[in-house]
């Protein structure tokens, strides 16, 4: 059985999987590309669109996307030294 | 509060200051990168981890800076003399003692976060009830001195044990450092509960926390160079 993915490891794909679009993504797509729930899938665009991670854009035919911010390429970029330290310093958070 | 001074060596006083600034700066470091790393991740752990840091270094950087202070007044003054009535040395005392307290709030309370941040089960609680024991036993106690260091020894401890069964499960270089930093901070710290009596233990005790601090540091860069 494959291990359950943590928090920071969902950001990560969610994040991904708008990067390796491009930089914008419409919601259907990365409900298939994250592999989570309707319900999941809308907590974790909340936070990160309150942190500024990604933007909500109105595109062509009033139809939404999702855009990934600097913030957020930051967040990418970062993501392994952010794991490292965590893993080094015992920081994981409580299941 | 009837409280004694750490116990230093007076002809150390110049290079235990360019040490404790060394310390400040090293923990400095951590603190501030733990902080970078919380305003990507917002993970409540990492932002105590940091604080705890901070706190450890604002510790050491009041204690190097009234040590200075204290070892420019004994230099321009006769020890003997002064302890006997001499405002210089009378201010060095008050100094010396003022960076005491300091130290050991400062220093109690980034140890007491970074004690409770290392538990697998955290709460606001646990936290408050570590902080409570912490500060109560050393406000009511006849030897405040001596029970700093035998708490600092104890959070020490129990760090270093979590760090140790953390290394036992990962098995990276990273968290050998990690746990080893620790281990040579609780050594250290033993050293220097001890140098009371001892007073050559304080200059190892010393340069062991200087080897441990290294040790975290060490940690650091590999986990930002790799």
């Amino acid at each position: 059985m494959s291990k359950k993915r943590g928090r920071l490891q969902i950001i990560h794909d969610i994040l991904g999987a708008i990067r390796d679009k491009g930089g914008t993504i419409k919601p259907t797509h990365l409900l298939y590309k994250s592999n989570l729930s309707h319900q999941m899938m809308g907590e974790y665009i909340k936070e990160l669109k309150e942190k500024g991670f990604i933007t909500e854009d109105e595109g062509k035919k009033r139809s939404k996307t999702f855009s990934l911010s600097s913030k957020g390429y930051e967040y990418l970029a970062e993501y392994r030294t952010v794991v490292r330290f965590i893993e080094s310093f015992g920081l994981e958070e409580e299941a | 509060m009837q409280i004694a001074t750490c116990p230093s060596v007076l002809w150390f006083s110049g290079p235990e200051f360019l040490v404790e600034l060394i310390f400040a700066f090293i923990t400095v470091i951590i603190g501030f990168y733990a902080y970078k790393v919380f305003k990507l991740s917002r993970q409540k752990s990492i932002l105590l981890f940091g604080l705890g840091f901070l706190l450890i270094s604002f510790s050491y950087f009041i204690q190097a800076i009234l040590n200075l202070l204290i070892f420019r007044n004994v230099m321009t003054a006769d020890i003997v003399r002064a302890v006997t009535g001499n405002p210089l040395a009378t201010a060095s005392i008050q100094l010396s003692v003022l960076a005491t307290i300091f130290h050991i709030i400062f220093m109690t309370a980034g140890l007491a976060l970074l004690a409770y941040v290392s538990l697998q089960k955290r709460g606001i609680k646990m936290l408050l009830l570590i902080y409570s024991l912490s500060f109560v036993a050393l406000l009511f106690s006849t030897n405040p001195l001596l029970v700093y260091y035998l708490l600092t020894s104890i959070f020490l401890l129990f760090i270093s044990a979590q760090h140790y069964q953390r290394h036992d499960d990962v098995r990276s270089y990273s968290t050998l450092y990690v746990f080893l930093g620790f281990g040579m901070l609780f050594l250290g710290n033993a050293q220097l509960a001890l140098s009371t009596s001892f007073g050559l233990l304080y200059i190892s005790g010393l340069i062991v926390l200087l080897i441990g601090y290294l040790l975290l540091l060490g940690s650091l860069v590999r986990v930002v160079k790799k």
